[in-house]
């Protein structure tokens, strides 16, 4: 009887670190959701300054989520980021207008993307 | 992290159904065919349960689909012996009349040392004391020695034996086998005498009871440290 108290105390455990870990991935990808719209708004109005600043503010935002989403996601996906957010800075530096709202775009897709793929329900376990 | 569970979940009960309905050999019986459908399914669970880029529709297909070719093929093998010949091969004779069958060895690539090794392993470390030997279709070697050497029975000794039936398992874990008591032609009411004689009120009290074809119970109670109890009731 223990022994089956101690699986069903485990399995809550783990039931609610689940879930923890599955809101937690959609706050985060709405936290980078929005900063990459900042950063799609200011490069429609061609406002570097602005577009700068919300390049680095998304680029620190990314490097303390990046490692809770390295334990939780697919370490390709991960990759995939770090590579789109690379050139959205370099794109930044070259004053790439056209080539960094691309990127963006791409950015946003992804942390959408990611928490959507990750969310616990018949079609992603299907 | 929970789809993963789930998907776990569900490829381990498909497997308990899939396994049940595949039959109850044990993997040391297993035809050669039988044993690759079985690595073929728990490697198609083992890559969907971790993988969650393979959609588990495509596993679950998979699964179904080997299931029913094992199923159909068992079948078709159970009717036609042909059919069994093709599926499962014919046993091989590699000791004929004492004479190990070199030809036959060869060609089934089966050495000196795995037969010794299996003669061993069945209680003949001499080959001399063999007449025949068979190697099976699942692998295994069946030997029948020199009748010399073969164990004494009562038989050969001219004891005269009764008949020894299946024992009847009438309670485990306090829960009567009313199928069991029905075939041995009693009812609960007797089954409640016997444990009341013993000293015990409550069939959830036992912890196993059997009746044997010479109408002997065996009664063992729940968390007790008494000997069982074995009483001739008929």
């Amino acid at each position: 009887m223990r022994t089956v108290g101690v699986l069903i105390l485990l399995a809550l455990i783990f039931i609610t670190g689940a879930l923890w870990v599955e809101r937690d991935l959609v706050r985060t990808g709405k936290q980078l959701e929005t900063d990459v719209q900042a950063v799609i708004e200011a490069a429609k109005g061609e406002d570097w300054p602005r577009i700068r600043s919300s390049v680095e503010r998304l680029w620190q935002r990314w490097r303390t989520i990046e490692p809770r989403w390295n334990l939780f996601t697919e370490h390709p996906e991960i990759d995939d980021i770090n590579d789109v957010l690379s050139r959205l800075r370099a794109y930044t530096e070259a004053q790439e207008g056209a080539a960094l709202l691309a990127e963006a775009l791409a950015a946003q897709r992804l942390f959408i993307h990611i928490p959507r793929k990750e969310a616990f329900r018949l079609s992603n376990i299907l | 992290m929970l789809i993963i569970a789930a998907r776990t979940l569900i490829l381990y009960f498909l497997l308990v159904f899939v396994t049940r309905v595949m039959g109850k050999r044990q993997v040391g019986e297993l035809q050669p065919f039988e044993f690759v459908v079985a690595i073929l399914l728990a490697d198609m669970a083992a890559v969907s349960m971790g993988d969650k880029e393979t959609p588990l529709l495509n596993s679950l297909v998979t699964i179904f689909t080997l299931t029913f070719a094992h199923v159909l093929v068992s079948y078709i093998a159970l009717c036609s012996q042909r059919v069994r010949r093709l599926v499962c091969g014919r046993p091989s004779v590699v000791i004929e009349n004492g004479i190990i069958q070199e030809r036959t060895m060869r060609s089934l690539r089966y050495n000196i040392n795995d037969l010794l090794e299996q003669l061993r392993g069945k209680g003949y470390p001499n080959v001399a004391d063999v007449e025949y030997a068979l190697l099976e279709t699942n692998g295994k070697l069946s030997v029948l020695p020199k009748s010399q050497n073969r164990p004494l029975t009562p038989r050969d000794m001219a004891i005269p034996t009764g008949y020894e039936g299946l024992p009847l398992t009438l309670i485990v874990d306090g829960e009567v086998d009313h199928e069991a008591l029905c075939r041995a032609g009693l009812d609960v009411n007797w089954l409640q005498e016997q444990l009341k004689k013993q000293g015990i009120t409550s069939v959830k009290d036992v912890l196993f009871a059997n009746l044997d074809t010479a109408g002997s119970l065996f009664l063992q109670a729940k968390e007790t440290t008494r000997e069982p109890v074995i009483t001739c009731v008929r």
